[in-house]
This record gives structure tokens, sequence and C-alpha cells, in this order.
């Protein structure tokens, strides 16, 4: 049996990344049996060092920011990048959330401005620092005790 | 099976316009088909408006990622990228039934009722004399099949000078569609701009659409729904069902589906018989008829073609014009959302007219972006998912996407071939190969550096480019160029039948010999009307 698509860990997972992405995310059951069936007609099997990383997220959850960031350029292709991403396609149909993906009300142009030059550095900055992250922890690296 | 019918073969674009100018001429028509159908059934409430939807419709992912999720993509952008789940049966069961192998050529075609219409971009675009005389059309026979097309599908268009360079001498046309507020930015931008790029060959317009302005017949004005990727509300975009379902009224037109037509031969006394599989129960037969037009795309006639010269033809040539997109960013949009009443289909449509002769045009098409959602768009962002969807939410609103074409030559490097392929129905499968020159690759890459300066000029910044790769602009034609040359199998004569056969005609893109960079359907529609004419005409 493959343990790493049980319903009962595709809920807790699908929890934990609607979190990562919104912090006033409120898991509905249509989110989570979307994100379930997701599983059936996508072959999105986890590897174990990605699964245990998974688990590190969702045990420390500051760390997605970084593990999402840096997937990107790590490990573009992961199965874990493909939850996240998958997981972001569902949130964004869903009415609830339809101020997080488009802007609906004009904002003032400086704001506007500002807020491109903030996130983005900032995102940047995630790409950098999760990248290194995520690279270490896929080297394999056994620290001695 | 002897059949008393023109046969026509193919319910694309083509193939409704053939027909329906054979049934004008009072003919009895039987079309083949693939004819693959949609056998999902999702209901979307089309009249609504996106943001609407978005807002309000608990059951949207059904049509915007699709019920078994395949409109979530799982590659960066490739051909096709815009297609949405209510529209993929288009390309359903081509790889099993007609595959193609190639390492630099990625096509697109279609087995579906509708062929590639049912998805496509309804941009309509006159081709100008220039440009039909190195097709090897006949200018004036094409300039009235354009406006029978033109009345049987209606044109919203440009009603300022940009007309005559996209629609010609057309009447009849509707109004234009109205601009979202950020392409008329730019147009307001273009206007007070308007000599200098002129005097450069560069002209920006409203786009020429198969989508109604105004009510036409059972047909209704778009309304602005931003839906146009998922449904066909009110029948405002013309696709070939429309036209197909008026042919299923008259008495002599009959439609068969779920069959693959394999080849094509002359019996002893010169009538036409059809082989052919039965997509379902895989069974196979034939049909014996008087005429037959070949209406299958220009990549499926040239199939059909090649297995049935039994070896005379080894090779045949393919046009397809290199096609690139640009997201470009106009930052004056930053901070504001898009209209909320708009089209999804293209908003403006810039020419530039390279050698100022209208024969080498390069074309861009405008698309803002919204309907195909941010989830589409996070592949590209060189960021996490997270900031990605923080970062396009206020950047969205400012995306232009331009799709660049440009015209396309035949070369010794652009070529099909027939291959062995035993995992196909058919046992073969279309080798592709496409190559640009590097006279190519180089004009290609000086056009689009005039073009990006111009587009700063607009205030429209590009961001990058990127490439679906060789095939992907779906426009596919010259398998079968046209020539006078007697016995030259392979060819088309200019009348559009096909040499070394009888009674044979070829009424798709098959026989362009010049694939210039405007929207290729509409002049398909026109030629498949001009060669369901002369295969009345001509009694062989
Ligand atoms: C997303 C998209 C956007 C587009 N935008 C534009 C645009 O804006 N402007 C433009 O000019 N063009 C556009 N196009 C291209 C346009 O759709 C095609 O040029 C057009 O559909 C070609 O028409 P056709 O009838 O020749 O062939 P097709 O549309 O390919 O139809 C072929 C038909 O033949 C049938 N068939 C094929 N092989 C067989 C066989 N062996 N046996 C039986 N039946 C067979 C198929 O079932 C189908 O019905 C777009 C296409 C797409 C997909």
């Amino acid at each position: 049996m493959d343990i790493s698509n049980s319903e009962d860990l595709l809920l807790e997972e699908a929890y934990s990344i609607g979190k990562y992405f919104f912090k006033d995310y409120k898991m509905t059951t249509a989110i989570a049996n979307q994100y379930v069936s997701l599983h059936r007609y996508r072959q999105i099997f986890l590897s174990k060092k990605e699964q245990s990383l998974l688990n590190l997220c969702i045990k420390y959850p500051f760390l997605f920011s970084y593990v999402d960031s840096g997937l990107k350029y790590a490990k573009p292709k992961s199965a874990l990048s493909q939850k996240l991403f998958c997981m972001a396609a569902i949130l964004e149909t869903t009415p609830e959330n339809f101020d997080k993906f488009l802007l609906d009300k004009q904002m003032p142009f400086i704001i506007a401005v500002l807020n491109f030059i903030l996130d983005g550095f900032w995102a940047v900055c995630k790409v950098i620092a999760g990248y290194i992250f995520v690279k270490t922890y896929f080297l394999d690296i056994k620290i001695k005790k | 099976m002897y059949i008393d019918s023109y046969v026509v073969i193919g319910s694309g674009p083509s193939g409704v316009m053939a027909a329906s100018t054979l049934i004008e001429q009072g003919k009895k028509v039987i079309m083949l088909d693939a004819g693959i159908t949609e056998n999902k059934n999702t209901t979307i409430p089309a009249d609504e408006n996106f943001i609407y939807l978005r807002k309000n419709d608990f059951q949207q992912h059904k049509y915007f990622i699709g019920e078994e999720f395949e409109g979530i993509p799982s590659d960066k952008i490739k051909v096709g990228a815009q297609l949405t789940p209510t529209r993929s049966y288009m390309i359903k069961d081509t790889d099993k039934l007609i595959p193609v192998v190639s390492d630099n050529f990625t096509p697109m075609e279609s087995l579906s009722c509708g062929g590639l219409g049912i998805g496509w971009g309804l941009g309509c675009y006159v081709y100008s004399n220039n440009e039909l005389k190195l097709a090897g059309l006949d200018a004036d026979s094409m300039g009235k099949a354009y406006q029978v097309i033109s009345n049987r599908i209606r044109i919203s268009g440009p009603d300022d000078d940009f007309c005559k360079l996209v629609l010609g001498n057309l009447y009849n046309i509707h109004p234009p569609l109205k601009y979202d507020n950020n392409i008329s930015i730019l147009i307001d931008k273009y206007k007070k701009n308007k000599n200098k790029f002129n005097s450069k060959g560069l002209y920006l317009g409203s786009p020429s659409l198969a989508m109604l302005s105004e009510d036409y017949a059972n047909r209704y004005k778009t309304k602005y729904n931003d839906m146009d990727f998922y449904s066909d509300y009110g029948k405002s975009a013309w696709r070939p069902y429309i036209t197909l379902e008026k042919l299923k009224k008259n008495s002599n037109f009959t439609y068969v589906g779920n069959i693959l037509v394999t080849t094509i031969e002359n019996t002893d006394n010169n009538q036409v018989k059809i082989n052919y599989i039965n997509i379902v129960d895989k069974s196979t037969g034939e049909i014996i008829c008087s005429k037959l037009l070949l209406a299958c795309g220009a990549l499926g006639s040239a199939r059909i073609v090649l297995r049935s010269a039994k070896g005379k033809i080894k090779r045949l040539p393919i046009l397809c014009n290199p096609y690139s997109y640009m997201p470009c960013f106009n930052i004056k949009m930053l901070g504001k959302p898009l209209s909320y009443d708009k089209t999804s289909m293209a908003q403006a449509m810039l020419i530039y007219d390279t050698d100022g002769t209208e024969t080498e045009i390069v074309s861009l098409a405008f698309y803002t972006y919204r309907s195909l959602m941010t989830f589409r768009m996070i592949e590209e962002v060189p960021l996490g998912i997270k900031d990605s969807i923080k970062l396009l939410k206020l950047l969205q609103s400012g995306f232009v996407i331009a799709g660049i074409h440009h015209p396309d030559f035949p070369s010794k490097n652009k070529y099909l071939e027939l291959i062995d392929f035993p995992d196909s129905i058919t046992s073969d499968a279309l080798s592709a190969h496409y190559k640009l020159n590097s006279d190519e690759e180089k004009k290609i890459r000086k056009h689009e550096k005039t073009v990006k300066r111009y587009l700063r000029k607009l205030g429209c910044y590009p961001v990058k480019k990127l490439s679906p790769g060789a095939g992907g602009s779906i426009h596919y034609a010259g398998t079968l160029p046209f020539s006078q040359n007697e016995d030259e199998y392979g060819t088309t004569y200019p009348d559009g039948s096909l040499n070394g056969f009888k009674n044979i005609y070829i009424a798709d893109g098959s026989g362009f010999k010049y694939l210039p960079a405007k929207g290729i359907t509409f002049s398909l529609m026109a030629n498949a009307h001009n060669v369901a004419l002369n295969s009345t005409k001509n009694e062989q």
C-alpha cells in the first residue's frame, strides 16, 4: 500500500498547504474532496526525501515559504512542487479565494509600485535562501552524532 | 457501397464551407468525418460574466480546471496552451489515431466534429494581392469568395483605415468590438504617434474577428462576458458547428461521423473509392462516390495522399508560421483591474508591413490576460508559487500577450514523410521535419527587434519571449502545393483538383505555396468555396 497518498495524509497536506498559501484559509469539504480526487487522476507520488521535507514543513510551517521558492530552481519538476501548484489551481477556482488571485478594486499607483518592489525583493531573497536550503536537504548529508 | 453524391471529408472550417457551397449549388453532399464529440456534460452558466462566476459559482472548477484536472498544465507553455477543459476534446485521440513523430515539429491536429475550429481564435484576415499571388491563389476569385464567406460567418472589424489592410474591400462588416481598458491605453498612445508608426510600416487597430458585435440571424452579439475560451454562448463566435447545424437541416446533406479515412483511389471508371476505419468498432469499409473533396487539414490530407500514392510520393512539403508569444507589460495598468466587460479574444492587431509591399507581413495579435487563470502563468514566473500568486495579482491586468506570426516559405528542410508505426491504428505515422534556415531565423530576429522597439514606444514593455516550438502557430498549409505541371504527384492543380487522381479535390490549405502571417482560416474557407465551385464545373 502506498501510504503517502492515504486520504488522511492528503487531508492534512491540503490543510497545511492551504494555510501556507493564505493565512485566513478555511478548508471546505469541496476543497478537501478536490485535493484528494486530484491524486486519483494525477499520479503525484512523493519520494521518501520529499515526503520528509513536506512533513518538516507541516511541523514548521515557516519553512514552506523557502521550500516552495527553493524548489522552483532546485527541483522544478518535483512531486512536491506539483502538489503546491495543483493546490494553487484548486484554490483559484473557489469563490472564497477570488480576491487572492484577482485585483478587484483600483489601488493607488504608488502603492502598487511599492508593493511590487517590496514583494518582489522579498520573493527573490526567498528563492536564494530556499535554493540553498533545498539543495542542502537533498544532498543527503549525514551529520555524525 | 456506391453513393451518388459529392463526398466531403472533414467538418472543420474548410469542410463545412465546401459543403455549404455544394448544397447552394443544388448538389447532394455526404460529409464523412472522424467527428469525435464532447462526451462530458459540463454545464457552464455561460450567460454570466467571468468575474461573477469566479465570485459566486461553487462549481467553477469543473470548467476552469476540469473534472479530471485536465486543465492544470503539467508542463511549460506548449502548443495549444490556451485549450481549456471544455475545448480539450478537440484534440482527443489524435495521438493514437493520427500520430506525428518529430524532434522539432509539434503540430496540433483535430479529429473532432468541427476540427480545430472548435477552439480557433476567430481572427479573419484577407490576404493582399501579393500574398495571394505567392500562395498560388487567384486574386479575383478569392476576392469574391472572401465576401461569400464573410456573409456566412459575419465578421466584426475595424471601422477606420486599418480595415483596408486587414479586410480589403469587404462590406457587411459589423462594427468593431470594444477594447478593454488595457488595450485602450495602447490605442490612444498609437493614435497620437500614428504617423511615426505608419512611416515604419506599423499599423495598430481593432482585430477582425468572426464574432458578432450586432445580432445576426439566430446568433446574438457578444455579451463581453470574458468566457469565450470556455463556451459559445449565444453563438456570437462563429464556429463550424453553426454552419454544420444549418447543413444538417437540408435534406440534401448527410453527416456521417466516426469515419477515419485511410486511403483514396480511383476506380476503373474514374469514380473515387474511399477506404476507412470506423473509429468506434474498428471495422473497415469502403465507399465509392463520383466526386470527393478532401478537407482534413493540410497535415490530414497529406497523410491520406501519402498513403494512397503507394510509394509514388516519398515526401511532401509543409508550411507553418513561425510563432512565439511575447508577454508585455503596460505600466499604466499597474494597480488597475481589467475591464469587467471584455471578450477573451484578441483585443487588437498590429500589422508590420516589413517591406511596404504587403507581401511579407508580420502580425501580432494582442490578448489581455484574465480568463485563462493565474495558474497557467505561474510556471513562467521565476519565483515560488505563493509569491507568484501575489505578484501576478498585482500585475496580471497589465499584461498584454502578443502572439507573433511570421510568414513561411517552403524549403527543403520542411517536409513530411510517412513511416511505419505499429502502435497506431493505421500502422503508420507522419514523420515531420521542420527547420528554419539561418536567413529565415535572422529575418525573424530582425523583425521582432523592430516590433519590440515600437511596443516600448506604446508603453508596453516586452518581458520575455515564449516559444511553443515549430508547429505552434496551428496554421498549416502547403503540403500539396499548387502546380500547373501535369502528372506531378503530390501537387494540386490551381482549380483544386489533385494531380495524379481523377475527381478528387483538395478543399483545405494544402495547396497554398506561401503562408502569410495573417490567420489562414478565412482564406481556407474562401478557397474551399472556390474549390467546391470548381468541382461542380469540371467534369473529368
Ligand atoms: C487555439 C487555436 C486558435 C486559432 N486561432 C486562429 C485564428 O485566430 N485565426 C485563424 O485564421 N486560424 C486560427 N486557428 C487555426 C484554425 O483553427 C485552422 O486553420 C482551421 O481550423 C483549419 O481548418 P480545416 O477545416 O482546414 O482543418 P481542421 O479544422 O483541422 O479540420 C479537419 C477536419 O477533418 C477531419 N479529419 C481529419 N483527418 C481525417 C480522416 N483521416 N478521416 C476523416 N476525417 C478526418 C477532422 O475530424 C476535422 O473535422 C486556431 C487554431 C487553434 C487550435
